[in-house]
């Protein structure tokens, strides 16, 4: 007789939902932790950098003030408070987790827990070891930043994303190396906070998910606050220099800064947990998992940036989940992995779900793009934030909202009307039917689908 | 706002119709999907429905009237106590100009869509509302706007339209518009069964052909119109009229050997043996006005034309052209005749006077080697006769045993007017013609 019906490791967005869930099935749960609950997310990424970004966005809009008519004086960034006030959020989260464990009645196991048989786990804490067994395992172990010989973190000047998210000190100069979502929202805190910011990029724009256009409008965005580039070229090393750090590119160009930050994307934490002892497959770390989220081993299940489809917080919390209900025999539809939105929060910000053009020529569709800029829209002159436009790549044939694509000061509260539009499948003339509030960004979304449709009336 | 609730078109090529039986009397209120009339062909007999709610204020014409597609029948508003008489003047002038329920015949038939105003010398309008003017599409669902002018893009509003609502996802909706996907039979496997893209695609790449339906599936399949009719007729003829059988077994050795000798000879003949037997058929009632005679109360009419009636099957359905002066045309005339009756009975363009008033009736199920089966009257005709295959079969000829060609027919009769030695006499007759060909030829 197993200990518990379901055993998560990791209480990240992935492992927390799994086990709240699972208990509000009905089911047995505990969760094993190794670190804080809630994970790097609501510690570490997604939150306290929501946090520090507010902090850089009202630092910038303090900076305009007179073309609001206020004068609010000489703007001073005491770092440290700013620091600790997203810290404080982040606390505010994870004693929130650990109030719903209590609340559904989750066991909550701290300690690392390694994998021994396909139903057992060994949980080692300072006090020892405990052997707990479950009929099914989930693993939400997550990811943690990625390094390469020769760019490695060393804990002092050069950072990844953990390190300086803590950090009180702030950097008289920084350069982030990676120009994805992680390193464009750290180059835009830390140049709001007044730090001077070089973003290293090897491919020629920033942003490479994104459309490149909508990714453009954010490179400018940021070179007219101050930020520069390197682009198109790779980091070679990263060294020491006195007090401070030196980056070398692939041409030889050398960078010094005080501070380097490591932005290069994930790697999964999947060694050390005895995944490949009880027989789990991995590719190239990762974890290969069907539309269950189960592993090639019964009875051992696997979702979140563990996964070789996983990499957002909101993935693996729908991972967890369609794992979870499938467990406790629910109907629940598949992950729709074609259907994620994906967002950077810094300002403008960039949000876009479904296809982006290359993605849709590459499928063989045949679309209409409709475009909306802010500049044309009410809400957004009103706010002075009238930055970016609103794509959308509508179906020929049906009018299916192929792709959406949003750069602008409300884009990430945007894309989910796209996210319900394209799971809902509404159609493109059912989108712009919906009679949308005045005046709103939002409008912006519909007049960029009556665009596409050849009826918008004020483009 | 009153307006004019119109005939509907049950077909595209119907020219009256007639109003059966109101539902809706003057003054009654009805809700969406109310049925306010019932109007028919002669074919067929089709429900008017309202798709909206409101009050029948007056009826235009009275039941038994016939009236082209597009005449108004009545007034329909918000209220029964609406001002109506605009409207009724508009229809007086209506009626004054082409004067359909009081001569129908004669009159002609109004243009059911006015041509576009600016082909028009812009008349000065006679009466404040405009009869030129179509029924808002918002207002009033009419069987000829919905059918005829508009495509529903969801396939379940119109002809055989269902009334439960169908869960799709708009995009569902729109591949299956696209790929002539019923969504009725597509099942959902979204929340609650919705609809979803999926789903369609999947329904439609679905094994082709297969008419046949999965164990735990029902399927239900609204009458049309044509089948409610044929529902009608055959009832009213099997319960209405005293019928008797007479079954005859042919010796078809000649006439296959006739067939046959076409083919060798003239190879660019096409005849049927069914063509073949029509000829003889007519041939045969020549000889017996009797059998091709009618009934009614008052008398029996013998008809000196012969027209016989084919029943040709429809992919749902069945439609019996007829073959008018059969007697007169050989065989291969009646078989090209057949083939064109049928070949446009099966896209739905006959006309009514090409399958109406037969005199005698042939049903031939010989292609699917039936034996032999009995059939109904088809009225006015007084007999139909029932054909099976021809079969090679050992025989008995001057006491030897061997192979020869048989068929079956039997015939269904009146027995009002046709007598059973009445019946016996023609089949007789028959036998003569088909068991030896070369009479035809006298």
């Amino acid at each position: 007789m197993a200990d518990y019906d379901v055993l998560v490791i990791g209480a990240g967005p992935g492992g927390y939902p799994a086990a709240i869930r699972a208990a509000q099935l009905g089911l047995n749960t505990a969760c094993v932790e190794r670190e804080k609950l809630g994970g790097v997310c609501l510690n570490w990424g997604c939150i306290p950098s929501k946090a520090l970004i507010k902090s850089a966005e009202l630092a910038n809009k303090i900076r305009k003030a007179d073309s609001f008519g206020l004068s609010v004086g000489e703007l001073t960034v005491d770092y440290p408070k700013v620091i600790k006030r997203s810290r404080k959020v982040s606390s505010r989260f994870e004693k929130g987790v650990r109030g719903l464990f209590k609340k559904y009645g989750v066991t909550q196991l701290s300690g690392t827990a390694r994998l021994t048989a396909p139903d057992t786990v060994v949980i080692a804490t300072a006090d020892g070891e405990q052997t707990v067994t479950a009929k099914h395992i989930i693993v939400a172990t997550g990811a943690r930043a990625r390094t390469f010989p020769g760019i490695e973190p060393d804990g002092e000047r050069i950072l990844t994303y953990r390190e300086a998210i803590v950090s009180e000190a702030q950097p008289e100069s920084v350069v982030v190396l990676g120009a994805g979502a992680i390193g464009l929202e750290f180059a835009y805190f830390f140049n709001a906070m007044g730090t001077k910011v070089t973003v290293v990029e090897g491919l020629n724009e920033v942003l490479p998910l994104e459309e490149p256009e909508c990714a453009a409008v954010v490179r400018k965005s940021f070179a007219k606050s101050g930020v520069s580039f390197e682009l198109g070229r790779f980091v070679k090393e990263v060294r020491r220099k006195g007090d401070g750090c030196e980056v070398e590119l692939t041409d030889g160009t050398l960078i010094e800064s005080q501070y380097v930050l490591i932005a290069l994307g994930i790697t999964p934490n999947s060694q050390g947990i005895g995944l490949e002892e009880i027989g789990v497959t991995t590719d190239r770390g990762f974890v290969p998992v069907n539309a269950s989220m189960q592993t090639n081993v019964p009875g051992v299940l696997a979702v979140g940036d563990l996964t070789t489809k996983g990499g957002l917080a909101h993935t693996a919390t729908r991972q967890a989940h369609v794992a979870v209900e499938r467990i406790a025999g629910e109907h629940v539809t598949d992950v729709d992995y074609g259907n994620i939105p994906a967002c950077t929060y810094c300002q403008p910000q960039i949000a876009h779900v479904g296809m982006t053009e290359a993605q849709a020529q590459a499928a063989g569709k045949t679309y209409k793009v409709g475009t909306f800029p802010f500049m044309a829209n009410g809400k957004a002159q009103g706010a002075g934030s009238a930055e970016g436009f609103v794509k959308v790549l509508v179906d020929e044939q049906y009018g299916e909202i192929l792709g959406a694509h949003i750069v602008g000061a409300e884009a990430t509260e945007m894309i989910a009307e796209f996210g319900l539009a394209r799971s809902a499948e509404v159609t493109a003339h059912h989108l712009i039917e919906t009679v949308h509030a005045h005046p709103t960004y939002s409008e912006a979304m519909m007049e960029a689908v009556a665009n596409a449709l050849g009826v918008s009336v004020h483009i | 706002m009153a307006e004019f609730y119109e005939m509907p078109a049950i077909s595209p090529t119907m020219e009256m119709g007639t109003l059966v039986e109101w539902r809706v009397k003057e003054g009654e209120a009805f809700t969406p999907q109310t049925v306010l009339a019932e109007v028919g062909t002669d074919k067929a007999n089709m429900e008017a429905e309202v798709f909206d709610k409101g009050v029948l204020i007056k009826h235009l014409i009275e039941e038994g009237d016939e009236v082209p597609p597009g005449y108004p029948i009545a007034i329909v508003g918000n209220a029964a106590d609406e001002d109506i008489t605009a409207l009724l003047a508009a229809f007086e002038a209506k009626k004054a100009e082409a004067p359909a329920d009081e001569a129908p015949e004669a009159a002609p038939t109004p243009e059911p869509t006015p041509a576009p105003v600016a082909a028009k010398p812009a008349p000065a309008p006679k009466a404040p509302v405009a009869m030129a003017e179509k029924p808002s599409l918002d207002r009033m669902w009419q069987g000829k706007t919905l059918s005829a002018d508009f495509q529903d893009p969801h396939g379940d509003i119109g002809y055989g339209r269902v009334q439960r609502r169908i869960v799709a996802s708009p995009l569902a909706r729109a591949v299956a518009a696209d790929k002539g996907v019923d969504l009725r039979h597509v099942t959902g496997t979204g929340h609650g069964g919705r609809i979803t893209r999926d789903d369609v695609e999947s329904a439609k790449s679905a094994p082709a052909g297969g008419t046949g339906l999965t164990r735990g599936e029902t399927k239900v399949v609204r009458n049309s119109p044509m089948r409610k009719t044929i529902a009608k007729r055959l009832l009213e003829s099997h319960s209405d009229i005293p019928n008797f059988f007479l079954t005859a077994t042919f010796d078809m050795g000649a006439f296959v050997g006739w067939r046959t000798a076409i083919k060798a000879s003239l190879p660019d003949v096409r005849v049927s043996y069914n063509d073949m037997l029509t000829a003889c058929v007519a041939r045969a009632l020549r000889a017996h006005p009797q059998v091709n005679a009618s009934w009614d109360a008052k008398a029996i009419t013998q008809h000196g034309q012969i027209d016989i009636g084919i029943a040709v099957a429809l992919p749902h359905g069945l439609i019996t052209p007829v073959v008018r002066d059969a007697d007169l045309k050989n065989p291969a005339q009646i078989g090209a005749e057949i083939r064109e009756l049928a070949g446009r009975a099966k896209e739905g363009k006959l006309s009514e006077d090409e399958y109406s008033n037969n005199t005698f009736t042939i049903s031939n199920l010989g292609m699917y080697a039936i034996d032999e089966f009995t059939a109904i009257i088809n009225p006015p005709a007084s007999a139909i006769l029932a054909v099976g295959s021809i079969q090679e079969v050992p025989v008995v000829e001057n006491g030897q045993l061997t192979v020869g060609h048989r068929m079956k027919v039997t015939m269904t009769c009146d027995h009002r007017v046709v007598d059973g030695k009445v019946g016996a006499e023609f089949l007789k007759t028959l036998r003569n013609y088909v068991e030896a060909p070369a009479l035809m030829l006298l």
